[in-house]
């Protein structure tokens, strides 16, 4: 299949789909995360104003910890996500699928360094567009992926109808194309499910079928196959 | 066994698991007689029989979340932040300098042999410092270390320290974290910014000597120097490192050995802030007081150096006998 999906397997043996995200956005999340930047350091900068050489010090440690901190704080205390991140549903994982640590997240946030050069992070814009996992140069020397948030499926039950076995045997993969067109009948339009249920083989409707009751057929299927 | 049957059965764990996993998201204890990675691995199993039976791409997709986040939470760190500082401190950082201990010499003889050269240079045709340094470069010097200036005799007040003490944690800090960055490019980053350093002290060092100001140019330098220009010169070692790695790979695939160098790479930069850190309160608080005899202050900064290769060479180190035990546990 073309997709984003980068599976990995783990020491149970089962295989995790990592559904990684691409250049936009995660450029969205970097100006989210910029603006909130922004944002703290015009705050601190009015702060520091009102106290004289000490708040200046203060300026500079506080503006150093926002600085290189706050992507690495939030990356590793709060899920992978920074607010940015968050907002679009992405996160940094490594690419075995394990939570970010914090030795991984300083080097891809110091790499940023790497990635800005020679202007406006065009190194990590070159890197993610050529990488098949959307790498920036940080990335790559962490060993982490951004990835989109799992997402609560919504349990979309499959129509009941009268069980009733297919006329052929079907293979697993045409066994599973059945149920995911039933269980998909909410998201797709009449039509497209007509024209995707026409790619199955023909031998399984009885001959005169129209259209329509192609679907009530094929709905039957499913529920057989299920097992109800 | 149909997929309805086999989501009867297991319906009711995947339910539990799932709760489980709520819990353990918003850092809460689970109660004490719940196997966590138990249940982690019959999620996982039921995955592996959903997608072996061809049951419906809806219930393997809620098996796969579930199994995802039963994963990223079992595989977490769980120590403490706090507890692993003071270990990498006490101990992690010293043994990690030894292991490379080659290394360390080489960027330290990178670094300081330029410096000699750049001084003796200096030394013997004072002119050259200003094609070394540039004269404005070498004006400032000259008006910050002339004795007869007043701030060299006068305390400065604390609150000006304490301004001094926050620039120069950021400002060298930041010089750790870019030299450490430049590596990525096969380690030649690295090198740049340790050998313009390393030039510019050999310069100022020179140029102060050539014009007499060399009590309080050293006074002022060689307490805080000590942790300082160690801490920098780990930085382009932690630096080289990752170059190093995709130089020479060794029996690695490039893309893995940047990743192994990185993660020993990166942990040389906590080091090298960590004594970074630790130099800019010498410099803002001690090394600024202009009143103290220059011989205490030679005295203070020999004893800077000596503390610093007793830690780095000596810290850590366990007796011959715990040595095997406390190797696995590394």
């Amino acid at each position: 299949m073309l997709d984003n999906t980068s599976k990995v397997e783990t020491p149970e043996g089962i295989e995790l789909p990592l559904e990684v995200a691409g250049l936009v956005p995660r450029t969205m999340a970097y100006f989210i995360d910029l603006l909130i930047f922004l944002a703290l350091y015009y705050i601190l900068i009015l702060i520091a104003g009102f106290l004289g050489n000490f708040g200046e010090g203060l300026f500079y440690i506080i503006f150093f910890i926002i600085y290189w901190l706050y992507p690495i704080i939030f990356e590793v205390f709060r899920n992978g996500q920074t607010p940015g991140k968050k907002s679009l549903g992405i996160k940094v994982v490594h690419h075995d699928g394990t939570p970010v640590s914090l030795s991984s997240s300083f080097v891809r946030n110091i790499l940023l360094i790497a990635d800005f050069l020679p202007f406006f992070y065009t190194a990590g814009f070159l890197s993610m567009l050529f990488n098949k996992d959307f790498k920036r140069l940080g990335d790559m020397a962490a060993g982490t992926v951004v990835i989109y948030t799992e997402k609560e499926n919504k349990e979309d039950p499959i129509p009941t109808a009268k069980p009733r076995a297919p006329a052929v045997a079907l293979t697993l993969d045409e066994q599973r194309s059945v149920l995911s067109l039933a269980e998909r009948h909410q998201q797709l339009s009449e039509a497209r499910q007509q024209e995707l249920s026409s790619l199955l083989p023909e031998q399984l409707f009885s001959s005169k079928t129209e259209n329509h009751s192609r679907l009530k057929q094929l709905h039957a299927f499913a529920n057989w196959l299920r097992g109800h | 066994m149909r997929q309805q049957e086999f989501e009867n059965l297991y319906q009711a764990n995947w339910h539990a698991f799932k709760e489980q996993c709520e819990l353990l998201e918003k850092r809460q204890p689970l109660a004490s007689n719940i196997d966590f990675s138990a249940n982690y691995r019959e999620v996982c199993h039921n995955l592996a029989l959903a997608q072996q039976r061809g049951f419906s791409p809806g219930l393997v997709a809620t098996l796969e979340k579930l199994s995802a986040r039963g994963h990223q939470l079992l595989y977490k760190n769980r120590q403490s932040i706090f507890s692993r500082i003071v270990r990498f401190v006490s101990k992690g950082f010293p043994r990690l300098i030894r292991k490379n201990s080659k290394l360390f010499w080489l960027t330290s003889a990178i670094c300081y042999l330029p410096a000699l050269i750049v001084f003796l240079i200096i030394w013997a045709d004072p002119d050259m410092a200003y094609s070394f340094l540039g004269s404005e470069t070498a004006a400032n010097l000259e008006s910050m270390y002339n004795p007869a200036n007043e701030h060299i005799t006068e305390n400065r007040d604390i609150d000006s320290d304490f301004q001094m003490f926050g620039y120069y944690l950021m400002n060298n800090i930041s010089v750790d974290l870019r030299t450490f960055a430049g590596g990525i490019v096969a380690g030649i980053g690295s090198l740049f910014i340790l050998l313009l350093n390393a030039i510019l002290l050999g310069a100022a060092s020179g140029h102060m000597l050539n014009v007499g100001y060399e009590d309080t140019f050293f006074t002022f330098v060689i307490a805080h120097g000590a942790p300082e220009l160690t801490g920098m010169v780990v930085s382009a070692m932690a630096g080289l490192k990752i170059g190093w790695g995709l130089v020479a790979p060794g029996n690695y695939s490039r893309k893995d050995a940047l990743i192994i160098r990185s993660k020993e790479g990166v942990r040389l930069l906590f080091g090298a802030i960590f004594l970074t850190a630790l130099a800019a309160p010498i410099e803002a608080f001690w090394s600024s007081i202009g009143t103290i005899e220059p011989s205490v202050k030679y005295t203070v900064g020999a004893i800077s150096w000596i503390l610093v290769f007793i830690y780095l060479f000596i810290a850590g180190r366990e007796s011959t006998k715990s040595e095997g035990a406390q190797h696995g546990s590394e």
